[in-house]
């Protein structure tokens, strides 16, 4: 009893310093006045009509949507065909891509920033969204994967035998048998990596050249002078990381059965679930 | 088949590139570009100049401190969810997962806010009359840095040395507790050693992203606070001598490898790197 009230008094205040800093900048962000420092003045939305009105604002939200959908959506497609070939085929290569591929986790910005700045200039790709994009998809994989195998791992593969057995191939496979039943994980992991992409500063410095996503667009700004507008920015991308990985997690959760696959949870249409039932139980 | 895209990622996005900059680390340098021939004269610089050392040591320095807090720090938290039951360890692991979501740059950004000289601690001390004048030195301190990194890492330490501890079975630390053992014994001798690899999995990854960050110290950690992740960064973005920033970069991967070696053979020789 002693000791876990020792635990919890020690751990409580804890929790309390992990929420700081987001806690402060948003407060901040509805301060009226124009210095970042008590007494707090407002409420005020005064920064966030700034910002929102901000032409470089609104083109660096377009950029950050941009690089975040499209760094996500190949991410997703090539963590799925992994996950799938990792669960289901057992090649020698394929314990050392998968540790290569996990890689980006450990290592530190800085490090694979460069080396990919130093590899497009060696390439002679001038740096842009798209070489941001390339960036990002190296990134977010390895948190994709992750997901991705999770449920792959679970999924009954007697199933997708049945559908083989009755004449399906590969291709038919996926999209009659394997994608309903595993669609959310996918979505989820594609929310995720998004959240991620929206997030990334760290690799994006090197590979932007002289565009601007928002963290990018926020760190020229907080350089310059105080600047009260960077907190909106900041609760911005909070809101949109925040809300995007709470709709990953419900996702993520709601297929997440005790072992195997659960029928019930077959998407999609009533005569597509039903087709489906029938392939399996024939 | 499944495997090519990866295959692909892995190849074009990650070895190559890397084997680029291992490149250019041996080539001339040329403003903000890289010609032949091939060269150890950027080793030779990295190597024997003394103020990259010795950014070089202060950033091993913060990584070390960040990782040894954030692993501790994470640890009583990991502790102290698996002690509860029901609703309170769901609510408290959520709190953990969800402080997770900050951001980096805000995160570190907001430090500024809480710490600068008309800061909220300097402000709310001069309020309750603790002090007359802003204390100057919260800011622009390896402390701040390391306050700042540890800020951002303690979730993740807590989630993996949190799984490690679900992974003990109960009936391991039942079985000790009836052969009477205390239940610091039992921590000792059971539970730590079989969470020692979630451990040091935490301490690895917190020490290489720690140690390597370039906009802490920029932002935050003045010159008392500053590490050789800034000047790689300024070698490439500023000064334009890419190969000498290469060579810098395989120089601090080498130094914490060696680092990361010798924290791997201390946990090993005290025991706490059991199979687990």
């Amino acid at each position: 009893m002693k000791r876990s009230a020792i635990l919890s008094v020690l751990s409580w205040p804890l929790i309390v310093y992990l929420y700081l800093p987001v806690v402060v900048v948003i407060f901040f962000a509805f301060q009226d006045a124009g210095r970042l420092a008590l007494p707090w003045t407002g409420p005020s939305l005064r920064w966030f009509q700034y910002v929102l009105s901000d032409q470089a604002f609104q083109s660096a939200m377009m950029a950050s949507l941009k690089v975040g959908v499209a760094s996500a959506f190949c991410a997703t497609v090539i963590g799925t065909l992994s996950a799938l070939a990792f669960t289901r085929y057992r090649l020698i290569i394929q314990r050392p891509l998968e540790i290569l591929a996990m890689s980006p986790i450990a290592l530190p910005g800085l490090f694979v920033g460069l080396s990919l700045l130093t590899y497009f200039g060696w390439l002679g790709i001038s740096l842009s969204l798209f070489t941001v994009i390339l960036a990002h998809i190296l990134y977010v994989f390895p948190y994709v994967l992750i997901v991705m195998r999770s449920r792959f791992e679970r999924f009954d593969i007697a199933i997708e035998e049945a559908a083989r057995d009755l004449g399906a191939n590969g291709w038919q496979t996926f999209w009659k048998v394997t994608f309903p039943l595993s669609w959310s994980t996918i979505l989820a992991g594609g929310i995720l990596a998004f959240a991620l992409s929206f997030d990334e500063f760290l690799i994006t410095l090197f590979v932007i050249g002289s565009n601007s996503t928002l963290p990018i667009m926020m760190w020229s700004r907080l350089r310059r002078r105080i600047d009260p507008s960077v907190n909106a920015v900041a609760t911005i991308i909070f809101t949109v990381f925040v809300t995007s990985i709470a709709l990953a997690a419900s996702l993520f959760l709601l297929r997440r059965g005790p072992g195997g696959i659960r029928i019930p949870f077959i998407a999609g249409s009533g005569a597509q679930r039903e087709k489906i039932q029938s392939t399996i139980i024939e | 088949m499944l495997s090519t895209p990866l295959a692909l990622l892995v190849g074009l996005l990650l070895l190559l590139p890397v084997c680029t900059f291992f490149a250019y680390s041996f080539l001339t340098p040329r403003a903000f570009h890289v010609s032949l021939p091939l060269t150890i004269r950027n080793y030779q610089i990295a190597f024997t100049e003394p103020v990259y050392w010795q950014l070089l040591i202060n950033s091993v320095r913060i990584g070390l401190s960040t990782a040894g807090i954030s692993t501790i720090l994470g640890y009583i938290l990991a502790y102290y969810i698996s002690t509860q039951e029901g609703h309170l360890r769901t609510a408290i692991l959520g709190l953990v997962v969800i402080s997770i979501l900050g951001g980096y740059l805000v995160r570190i950004y907001a430090w500024r806010i809480i710490l600068g000289a008309e800061g909220v601690l300097n402000s709310l001390l001069m309020a309750l009359r603790l002090i007359d004048h802003p204390l100057g030195f919260l800011l622009f301190s390896r402390a701040a840095v390391v306050v700042a990194l540890v800020n951002i890492f303690v979730p993740f330490t807590a989630l993996t040395i949190f799984a490690a501890l679900e992974n003990i079975g109960r009936d391991l630390v039942e079985a000790a507790r009836d052969l009477g053992a205390s239940p610091m014994r039992t921590f000792q001798t059971i539970i730590l050693p079989l969470t020692g690899r979630a451990v040091f999995t935490s301490f690895l990854f917190v020490f290489l992203l720690a140690a390597a960050d370039y906009i802490t110290p920029q932002l935050i950690g003045g010159a008392r606070g500053a590490m050789i992740g800034v000047v790689i960064y300024d070698q490439f973005i500023r000064l334009g001598n890419w190969s000498l920033g290469a060579a810098l970069s395989f120089q601090i991967v080498l130094v914490f490898g060696i680092v990361l070696f010798t924290v791997w053979l201390l946990l090993k020789a005290l025991g706490l790197l059991k199979a687990g």
